[in-house]
């Protein structure tokens, strides 16, 4: 025979004559009925397979999903959230006392109180080192707009001055000017300015007045947003750049303490 | 007239019951409830413990009608899911006779010694080939592979394709496991072969 045929004709033919003859069992008279009756049952119970339809790992999928979305807020959006402000106020330190924000020009945009503090300024231009030997305004946050106004000494007039040139001016400052250094340091730790920004006229064109109102009386923090726009490169580097000016301004302070001290 | 004597095939049935026609199943149960407890029965070698399996069987057909595909022969896919459900119950059955007594060899070689038994008389031995009941001693003495290609071989007599396709055994291990099946089946039952 061959392999699929039924039976090997020389093996066992007893045996296979044997369980051939055996008698055929068969299904009881009320098999059917039974049957039936087991089919009823199950019927009714239709939604277990709907119930167990759904992949084994639909709901430990499920759940896992919303563990995700949840620890994602929880550690990235909320936990991040410093992390962001940090990054993104970074250069606006530069600019505390502004109101307005670092990417757009002072000029088109800014705030109506910091246009109507600069009103009386712009009234009369602040000459020299005038600025230096008046006290500062009461709204005004001292240490950076003393120190913004400091680093205003050396525009226009003193254009092309170094800074330490407006080191020698606020050597010449009062003494009522002094326990104000101290608040000045503390700000200065937490928001720097830029010395390096100070020569901002020179960058702004002489054929817009309002511009340059408007920017003449601001603090020196607001210019350095006006710089960060007029330079692309500075804000993209303004990160790196920030560290680098807050420690020369440090150095700077210490050398202002140094040279205070002999003075008083 | 034609219509009459055209018999659907097991196929056409199954089809026919996967598109909603609750008849075809009835007429599925007509066509396999015998063969099936007479396999399941042969197996086990319990009549109500086939007539549970076999009931389980057309259940399981019932409500997983959508598994079927006409890839294999219907026959070899409800023979598929009446030898594993024998199987389940065998293997309970055996773990409850463990737990319950704990006496599966005493059992055992009770029964060889039964079949072996000299008591019967070599007179009585012919007529005792018709007592199939110790044949189906005989046959549950077999170790599980063997009795269950023995019996799908030599008593449902399906082909050695569709005993594979049931088994998922490849044609050599099935001419093996039949051939010592028969032998130990032979050797089981040598006087009434003898005779």
């Amino acid at each position: 025979m061959s392999d699929t045929g039924k039976h090997e004709p020389d093996e066992h033919p007893h045996i296979r004559k044997i369980l051939k003859d055996l008698p055929k069992v068969e299904a009881a008279p009320d098999f059917e009925l039974r049957l039936q009756r087991s089919l009823q049952k199950e019927k009714p119970s239709p939604a277990s397979p709907r119930r167990f339809g759904l992949p084994a790992l639909a709901y430990p999928v499920l759940a896992l999903f919303v563990v995700t979305i949840v620890s994602y807020i929880v550690f990235f959006r909320i936990a991040g959230t410093p992390v962001i402000r940090e990054s993104t106020l970074t250069p606006e330190r530069n600019a505390p006392s502004s109101g307005s924000p670092s990417t757009h020009p002072p000029g088109v945009e800014g705030s109506p109180a910091a246009r109507k503090k600069a009103a009386p300024e712009v009234a009369s231009p602040v000459p020299s080192g005038g600025a230096v030997k008046e006290s500062p305004p009461q709204n005004a946050a001292p240490g950076p707009v003393q120190s913004g106004r400091s680093l205003d000494q050396a525009s226009p007039a003193n254009e092309g001055q170094t800074p330490a040139a407006t080191r020698d001016d606020k050597i010449a400052a009062p003494a009522v000017a002094a326990p104000q250094n101290e608040v000045r340091e503390q700000m200065n730790e937490s928001a720097p300015i830029h010395p390096a920004q100070t020569p901002l006229r020179s960058v702004l064109p002489s054929s817009a007045p309002m511009l340059k109102s408007a920017v003449a009386p601001l603090p020196n923090a607001f210019e350095s947003s006006v710089t960060m726009i007029t330079d692309s490169a500075a804000r993209v580097d303004s990160l790196a750049r920030d560290s680098l000016r807050s420690q020369e301004q440090r150095r700077v302070n210490e050398r202002l303490q140094k040279k205070k001290r002999p003075i008083e | 007239m034609a219509q009459s004597t055209h018999t659907p095939s097991d196929e056409e049935l199954i089809k026919a019951f996967q598109e909603g026609r609750i008849e075809a199943f009835n007429v599925l149960v007509g066509r396999y409830k015998h063969p099936l407890i007479n396999f399941v029965f042969r197996y086990l070698g319990d009549y109500d413990q086939a007539d549970d399996v076999v009931q389980e069987t057309f259940i399981r057909l019932y409500q997983k009608k959508q598994l079927y595909r006409p890839i294999a022969k219907f026959s070899t896919w409800i023979y598929t899911i009446a030898t594993n459900l024998a199987k389940t119950q065998l293997r309970n059955r055996s773990k409850q006779t463990i737990f319950s007594l704990n006496r599966g060899k005493q059992d055992e070689s009770q029964r060889e010694y039964e079949i072996r038994d000299d008591r019967y008389p070599a007179d009585r031995l012919a007529e005792a080939a018709l007592n199939h009941d110790i044949i189906q001693r005989a046959l549950s003495a077999l170790p599980e592979q063997f009795r269950e290609a023995v019996i799908l071989s030599d008593i449902q007599e399906l082909s050695y394709d569709e005993i594979c396709a049931i088994t998922g055994m490849n044609m050599g291990t099935l001419k093996s496991r039949l051939n010592r099946g028969r032998s130990q089946l032979q050797e089981l039952l040598k006087d009434l072969v003898h005779e």
